[in-house]
């Protein structure tokens, strides 16, 4: 799918022009200019159900060098043709702003089907089956945490606007209410569920994009019906009989209304200018447009996407089950869905490259992490949680390693598909790192590392170095070679 | 053997010894085993004078109300066409959609671009209401139907929308502290916009506000009249109370159990009612619209495949609202041979000649909709056939496969397209840690092999190649005579018998009412606390109709009350 390149510059448009790019930083808000001397750091993450065989997501690449041990190399750019069949053509222009990493694992506790969620480094608890129960890490998604860090954010940055959690999908009746975002609530994780709209993303942004309405002065009569309906919801609070859980829900609720007060906002974006929405891929350009503008705007900093399949899950989990044992992939629809997710995927990265910033572009200055709910499946085995398919892009503003295929499965098991890695809980960490985040972040539960660990991932032989990884220092460290950012523990 | 009560071999209180698989030790409700008119000894929900006396504590939490609420609740105050607008329907719906798929997995954090859009709503409509008086007559008061607002209005708009919004009437405080807020502003107009602008971001949109009265009985708080009416409504239409409701609180109908399930009866034919009955059924049975399954399945049947997977659909909840709105029972819904087949493919599926409703003897109940029986791969899953009734129908825990076994068998077995699908299934379950759990499923699906995976009876099993031409024929084998159900083993000649078997179940009919009770609690079942609960559903599946039973779980006596969160 090709994006129009002019329409990926009419989000800097005011009053009817276009605005010349690059973008001149006086645009950027006062927060960011005085916290930053260079652009911040985003994070992207986009998940999609399903998962994909080892030749799908990663084609024919092996390691051409071994760099350190257990970790093998090899330069994208030395690839001829299309790195696989889902990362496809599409990146071709972009593989020096990506890299593949191979060997990720997350450490199931569930033997079932082996659903994971690649965003928390966990699957869920044995015994249950079915992706609407929390993870058995007990620890929110990394793009949460991120979120609702100060390390990340100001902290008076409006919780509305730190996390866009977008779905844009709706032909799949399964994931059309899903994302791969947990937070803490006081009853345990929650799955935050996305918005689907255009029109959702552009009222959760609405207070910083006003396309200069601050220049008129503030709205004294808005201000005090805000003040109003915050008092309204404080005496329920207060004279109800409510329990400690239902207040604190309310008080979150709260502090959102109390973030409609127009004047505390200091933001000044303009609104991205959208297209007519036909058909569902107007709706996924629309909404990157609206998140590439947010980012260069720094109205928000963290983005999670869920990118579903055109039919419905029983047929594409069916065909799941069949692509695997019987290896008519190419006949499926799911097939066809993964390479369509893939071109969605470069055309987001697109996207994101095409607005500039003072150094480099939003991509530049991001981490893109594409990820799946299953591991690299064996042929003949449908859900498994080893090799989970990982595409990172952006670099993080050159804290990763880009162009490179990177495996970290052990040595002497690269060609075998049934060769394990290490855990993913370490590429997350990894990418918290890139964002300032460290173990004090991560560990507020009193867990060590992040994500799921379990014993029996460790006893089993065919993983790297599990003495390393299993320790306390191994749960904190960020991937070797990858990483090339500070020491952050 | 013909005789179902004499093929049931109650083997007592066997428990299984199947792994990881069957009934929990407390059963699906925790209780006694009872035999059933099936002759099958099966586990029985038991309400206990404790959790008796407890009743209504699953009301532990301030729920918010769900998108489909809110929506539903706009267009009461705003009326349906400004609801409709481009500036408030979009954005309401653009909100997370909280459709239930398993039981307790809503959630009870308002969505965090909630307040936003409330916002954008609410100003919107101050923006109407300052240009249409029209409108401001029908929705807000009578009194408001001239622009600038009379003088003596605002204290009527006050006491009348508030009451609206709130659901129930203010207090002399809040209109007090409402004429207040609007005497800030010498200019009516402005106070009236200001007003709205403040209702329709209130608590009340947000959340289902609770306070209860009285002293605490019991751990639990006694709900007021106009509480129990938002309950009603909202548990039943999904929308607040109508006036009739409203009425009723205040005439004190509502303090007893007669006087709600009278009220429930009476909104239960409301079309908003019955989209929710049909939710239901679509949390029960799992069914979402599919795509058309594979066309070379339906041209060997000889039908169009081209809208298949929709009229499959659409079949479905044609009978299950035939059945709730047609005066079905728990029996019906198992065996019940009506089908409503809405295109000459479905009617083919029936073997009947045209659509519309027609007696399908090869059909009988929810088992045999073509939807429950629809799969797209190559083959029939007797393995998912098996676990999807398990789970969904009787509510069965079920084990988990080890995937590193799983591979060992399907290696060890490779190819299995030269042989019949049963004795694949067969060989692949058949290793020592495999075989516990799928003796609870593998012969579940085997009744139903005399079915394809588009519903269609077939008296073989036909294997097409990609070009649809028959690769192998293989004969069909639906005799099972080692199904367990509750803690009896028994056997059926075929699935139709085996859903006889189930319109008799107690375990199976239980289900249902766990379901029902999941459902319109949005809550997952507490075993000891929800058990009278769906006793109370239970007995009314038993004795009554569906809609006996789905008014029960939404008219009990949890419906007064509360947990007391002190």
């Amino acid at each position: 799918m090709k994006v129009d390149p002019i329409g990926r510059r009419m989000f800097l448009t005011g009053a009817g022009m276009v605005v010349a790019l690059p973008f001149l930083e006086s645009l950027l808000p006062r927060v960011a200019r005085a916290k930053a001397p260079t652009q911040p750091l985003r994070y992207i993450q986009v998940i999609n159900p399903f998962g994909a065989t080892t030749e799908q997501f990663y084609g024919s690449l092996t390691g051409a060098s071994t760099v350190q041990a257990n970790v093998s190399v090899k330069a994208l750019a030395d690839v001829k043709g299309a790195l696989s069949p889902f990362v496809g053509s599409a990146f071709d222009a972009l593989r020096s702003k990506i890299s593949l990493i191979h060997g990720m694992d997350v450490i199931a506790e569930n033997n079932n089907h082996q659903m994971c969620f690649p965003t928390c480094a966990s699957g869920y608890a044995n015994g249950l089956d079915g992706d609407e129960f929390p993870p058995l890490s007990d620890q929110p998604s990394i793009d949460v945490l991120m979120s609702e860090s100060d390390v990340v954010y100001d902290p008076s940055t409006p919780t509305s606007r730190r996390l866009l959690t977008l779905n844009p999908v709706v032909t799949d009746n399964y994931t059309s209410n899903r994302s791969f975002s947990w937070k803490s609530t006081p009853d345990g994780l929650e799955m935050i569920r996305p918005v689907k709209t255009t029109l959702g993303i552009m009222d959760l942004l609405a207070s910083a994009f006003d396309d200069g309405k601050k220049g008129s002065g503030p709205d004294l009569g808005g201000i005090a019906v805000i003040d109003a309906v915050y008092d309204d919801y404080a005496r329920v609070r207060d004279s109800s009989r409510l329990s400690k859980a239902d207040r604190e829900r309310l008080e979150n609720y709260m502090s959102l209304v109390s973030e409609l007060t127009p004047v505390k906002e200091t933001l000044s974006c303009t609104t991205p200018m959208l297209d007519k929405e036909p058909d569902i891929d107007a709706v996924i350009d629309n909404q990157y447009k609206v998140l590439a503008a947010a980012m260069l705007c720094d109205v928000t900093r963290v983005a999670s996407i869920t990118l579903g399949m055109s039919a419905s899950y029983n047929e594409r989990h069916d065909e799941h089950h069949d692509e695997m044992h019987t290896k008519t992939a190419d006949k499926t629809g799911l097939y066809a869905d993964m390479i369509e997710v893939g071109e969605r995927v470069a055309n987001l990265l697109e996207v994101l490259d095409a607005t500039p910033e003072p150094t480099g572009s939003v991509l530049d200055n991001s981490i893109v992490y594409w990820g799946m709910q299953y591991g690299n499946a064996w042929p003949v085995d449908a859900h498994r949680s080893h090799n989970m398919p990982v595409l990172v892009a952006g670099g993080a503003g050159g804290q990763l390693k880009m162009g490179e295929y990177i495996d970290f499965r052990k040595d002497g098991h690269l060609s075998d598909q049934q060769g394990r890695g290490i855990p993913i809980n370490n590429l997350l960490v990894t990418f918290m790192n890139c964002l300032g985040l460290t173990s004090t972040d991560y560990e507020a539960k009193g867990q060590t590392g992040y994500g799921y660990y379990n014993d029996r991932f460790f006893e089993n032989p065919i993983h790297p170095d599990p003495d390393f990884w299993s320790s306390t220092a191994g749960r904190r460290s960020a991937l070797p070679y990858f990483y090339t950012g500070t020491t952050k523990g | 053997m013909t005789s179902l009560d004499r093929r049931a071999m109650a083997i007592g209180s066997l428990m299984l010894a199947l792994g990881a698989c069957g009934p929990d030790e407390d059963g699906p409700g925790g209780g006694t085993d009872p035999t059933s008119e099936a002759g099958l000894v099966e586990r029985s929900m038991e309400c206990l004078p404790e959790a008796d006396a407890q009743r209504g504590i699953t009301f532990d939490a301030m729920r918010r109300l769900s998108r489909d609420e809110l929506a539903l609740t706009l267009q009461d105050l705003l009326g349906p066409e400004l609801y409709a607008s481009a500036e408030i329907e979009p954005r309401v719906m653009g909100l997370p959609s909280d459709q239930i798929l398993v039981p307790g997995d809503f959630s009870f954090s308002p969505p965090v671009g909630l307040a936003g859009v409330l916002n954008q709503v609410a100003d919107h409509v101050a923006t109407v209401a300052a240009t249409d008086a029209q409108w401001r007559a029908d929705q807000v008061h009578p009194c408001a139907d001239t622009i600038p607002l009379p003088d003596d209005c605002m204290a009527d708009v006050i006491e009348s929308f508030g009451a609206r919004v709130w659901r129930r009437p203010l207090t002399s405080e809040e209109i007090e502290d409402y004429s207040t807020f609007v005497s800030d502003y010498d200019d009516p107009e402005r106070g009236l916009e200001l007003l709205l602008r403040r209702f329709l971001q209130g608590p009340s949109l947000v959340f289902h506000i609770e306070d209860g009265v009285g002293d605490a009985d019991n751990g639990r708080l006694r709900l007021s009249d106009y509480e129990v009416a938002s309950r009603i409504s909202y548990l039943t239409t999904g929308g607040p109370p109508d006036d009739a409701l409203y009425e009723a609180a205040e005439r004190g109908d509502l303090a007893t159990l007669d006087g709600v399930r009278a009220q429930i009866d009476r909104l239960f034919d409301d079309p908003e009612s019955r989209d929710r009955v049909l939710d239901f059924f679509r949390f029960y049975t799992h069914l979402v619209p599919g795509s058309d399954p594979a066309d070379r399945l339906a041209i060997y049947n000889g039908v169009d495949p081209e809208g298949l997977g929709q009229a499959i659909h659409d079949e479905a909840f044609a009978f299950f609202d035939e059945l709730v709105y047609g005066g079905g029972t728990y029996v019906d819904l198992m065996t019940s041979t009506v089908a409503h087949p809405s295109t000459p493919a479905m009617a083919a599926a029936f073997g009947a000649t045209d659509p519309g409703t027609v007696d399908a003897p090869d059909h009988p109940g929810l088992l045999h909709r073509p939807a429950l029986l629809t799969s797209y791969g190559d083959r029939t899953s007797p393995i998912l056939r098996g676990a999807h009734l398990r789970k969904l129908f009787l509510c069965d825990d079920l084990g988990l496969p080890d995937p590193v076994a799983v591979e060992e068998a399907q290696q060890e077995l490779g190819d299995t397209s030269a042989m019949p699908n049963r004795e694949a299934v067969a060989a692949l379950t058949s290793g020592a840690s495999c075989v516990g759990c799928h003796a609870l499923v593998n012969p579940l699906g085997f009744a139903f092999e005399g079915y394809d995976q588009i519903g269609f009876p077939r008296a073989e099993e036909v294997l097409l190649d990609e070009e649809g031409r028959v690769q192998s024929r293989y004969a069909i084998d639906t005799t099972v005579d080692n199904l367990y159900v509750g803690t009896s083993r028994v056997g059926v000649d075929d699935s139709k018998e085996l859903v006889g078997l189930l319109a008799h179940s107690i375990q199976a009919r239980q289900c249902l009412s766990r379901r029902l009770f999941e459902y319109y609690h949005r809550a997952a079942l507490d075993r000891e606390l929800d058990s009278c609960t769906v006793v109370d559903v239970d007995d009314q599946a038993r004795d009554g109709t569906l809609r006996e039973a789905i008014v029960a779980a939404i008219g009990n006596s949890d419906i007064f009350w509360k947990e007391d969160p002190r």
